[in-house]
């Protein structure tokens, strides 16, 4: 055996039981990630993408196949495999420095310790000026910051990414893309991130996933190297333009059309 | 010259023109005053012309004049800040002790679908009865004393914070207690930071309700040998035919409930400004 796979699951399928029989929302995933790499996963809306996670996360147990984490079965959350969601998953009672420290402080550290230890984090998320405001009135990126800042605080191997940047303008969301990237080059953890957008899984993806219309299965596997070509010095911009980038944006956006296209047939023949 | 236009015009319209108005905090508005200055002249007015007899409805200056009796020399072997004291000191303490109560009762019903199949059909069954009608239990099964008052109060506020807290803890967010989760939260870290302040609100606006029940139940509570209490004093007033005693009483206590439920309010931006921001 080569390097153990720091992620990995075998036939997954996820059913959630619903009416009669239950509703089927993930079939025979495989998926297997060696430490490092930066997965996207790229599906339509009601694609399980947000299942596949929480299975990964431990919120959800499988009906059947297995998830494991560095060989060891998912069976409940845990602080090495932090998750970062949307919205609504910070804590809006606290200031911006007790919500990144709050993994700090379930561990039991004293509140100077913890100030001490998040400093760094807020400066390299850039809210170090911020760090005594209220977080329900900063900007919708500048919470996601915050929501970085403390998934990082935890300090866990796997960063697994709900659609983090699915509620932000196009200037930000860029913006935080080339944070995402210079946080994982320099924190070596492995990031799984979901999203829709075509673009941002291309960009961010050392491998990409692509997921079928529900029952989500997986209609495609790709590799990128446009991530390490940023995080080796390229200017973002200069990749983005890159004939090979625009030629997989292009290549997955015929592959996400095709899976609404069945689906289109499907409410055709039932109609 | 364009230049100098632009200068002053940007700096003629001032910062806050930009935002949208908004009421100071803390400042009771025209209209509220102006409704109640209108209600006080009709009251007047009705007086005044004798449309309606004396012993049914004294005038603003008699209701004044006997406010001012009340405080000085008392009614009812009481000034009115002694009733008031003992009528605030029953709703208080019954309020708190329904927090003690109410909101790990409302937390047990907001987690645990068992303990709200096994709580809620209780809460629901009583809760409706007016608070009259199970006072002879109360006073059977409890007595006469002090203990036995609070008790009415603090059973009609309960379900009002008990309910309150429930649905404030259902409505947390999923995210919320998964990404606590996920940093390594235990369930009884989770329920600390993140269950219970996230039904901060809800717990408060419970409160608030509660205590409007609270003062209407304070008549009920003080109809049993009770020698103080503004719901005391109103009763005794009205045995005699003193309405201009009764009036004085249930302006107080429109006016101590009308000025705790400000208190609340002020609370409650204190306590939770990110309410509904996040």
């Amino acid at each position: 055996m080569g390097t153990p796979l720091e992620l990995e699951a075998r036939g997954l399928s996820v059913d959630y039981a619903a009416g009669n029989g239950g509703l089927p929302a993930l079939r025979g995933i495989d998926i297997a990630v060696p430490a490092g790499e930066f997965v996207t996963v790229l599906g339509p809306s009601g694609s399980g993408k947000t299942t596949l996670l929480n299975v990964l996360a431990g919120f959800v147990r499988p009906t059947g196949g297995t998830a494991r984490f560095r060989g060891a079965d998912i069976v409940a959350p845990s602080a090495e495999r932090a998750v970062v969601f949307q919205r609504h998953a910070l804590l809006p009672w606290l200031d911006v420095t007790d919500n990144v420290a709050y993994p700090l402080k379930v561990r039991g550290l004293d509140r100077r310790r913890r100030r001490r230890m998040v400093l760094p984090l807020l400066h390299r998320v850039g809210l170090a000026d911020f760090a005594g405001h209220a977080v329900w009135t900063l900007s919708g990126g500048m919470q996601q910051r915050v929501g970085l800042a403390r998934a990082l605080a935890a300090d866990p191997a796997l960063l697994l990414l709900d659609e983090p940047l699915g509620a932000l303008d196009a200037i930000t969301r860029e913006d935080m893309q080339g944070l995402l990237l210079d946080l994982w080059s320099s924190s070596g953890k492995t990031v799984l991130l979901i999203t829709h957008d075509i673009e941002e899984a291309v960009f961010l993806a050392t491998t990409l996933i692509v997921l079928s219309d529900r029952p989500g299965r997986i209609v495609a596997r790709r590799t990128f190297d446009f991530s390490r070509r940023i995080v080796a010095g390229e200017e973002p911009r200069a990749v983005r333009s890159d004939p090979a980038f625009a030629a997989a944006r292009a290549e997955l956006r015929d592959l996400m059309h095709d899976q609404s296209r069945i689906v289109r047939r499907t409410q055709e023949s039932l109609s | 010259m364009m230049e100098a236009l632009f200068a002053s015009s940007t700096v003629a319209v001032p910062p806050a023109a930009a935002k949208p108005r908004q009421r100071r905090p803390g400042r009771i508005p025209v209209t509220v005053l102006a409704s109640i200055a209108f209600w006080i002249a009709v009251w007047w007015a009705l007086a005044a012309f004798a449309v309606v007899p004396p012993l049914f409805l004294p005038s603003p200056e008699a209701v004044a004049n006997r406010l001012v009796t009340v405080l000085t020399s008392g009614f009812a072997d009481a000034t009115l800040l002694h009733h008031a004291g003992a009528s605030l000191a029953r709703v208080l303490s019954a309020l708190l002790l329904a927090l003690a109560v109410a909101v790990p009762v409302g937390l047990a019903m907001g987690l645990s679908p068992v303990l709200r199949g096994v709580l809620d059909p209780i809460i629901e069954a009583y809760r409706p009865i007016p608070p009259l009608a199970y006072l002879p239990l109360v006073v059977i099964w409890f007595g006469i004393g002090e203990g036995a008052k609070v008790l009415l109060i603090f059973l009609a506020i309960v379900p009002a914070i008990a309910l309150a807290t429930a649905s404030g803890v259902r409505s947390v967010p999923a995210e919320r207690v998964n990404a606590a989760r996920t940093l390594g939260a235990t369930r009884l870290q989770v329920l600390r930071d993140v269950i219970l302040p996230n039904a901060l609100p809800d717990i408060l606006v419970g409160a608030r309700i509660g205590l409007s029940v609270g003062w209407s139940t304070l008549v009920a509570a003080e109809l049993v040998a009770a020698t103080r209490g503004l719901g005391f004093m109103i009763q005794t007033a009205s045995n005699f035919l003193v309405t201009d005693v009764v009036i004085v009483g249930i302006l107080t206590i429109a006016a101590i409930a009308f000025a705790m439920e400000y208190a609340m309010r002020r609370l409650e931006r204190r306590l939770t400004p990110w309410k509904g921001k996040l």
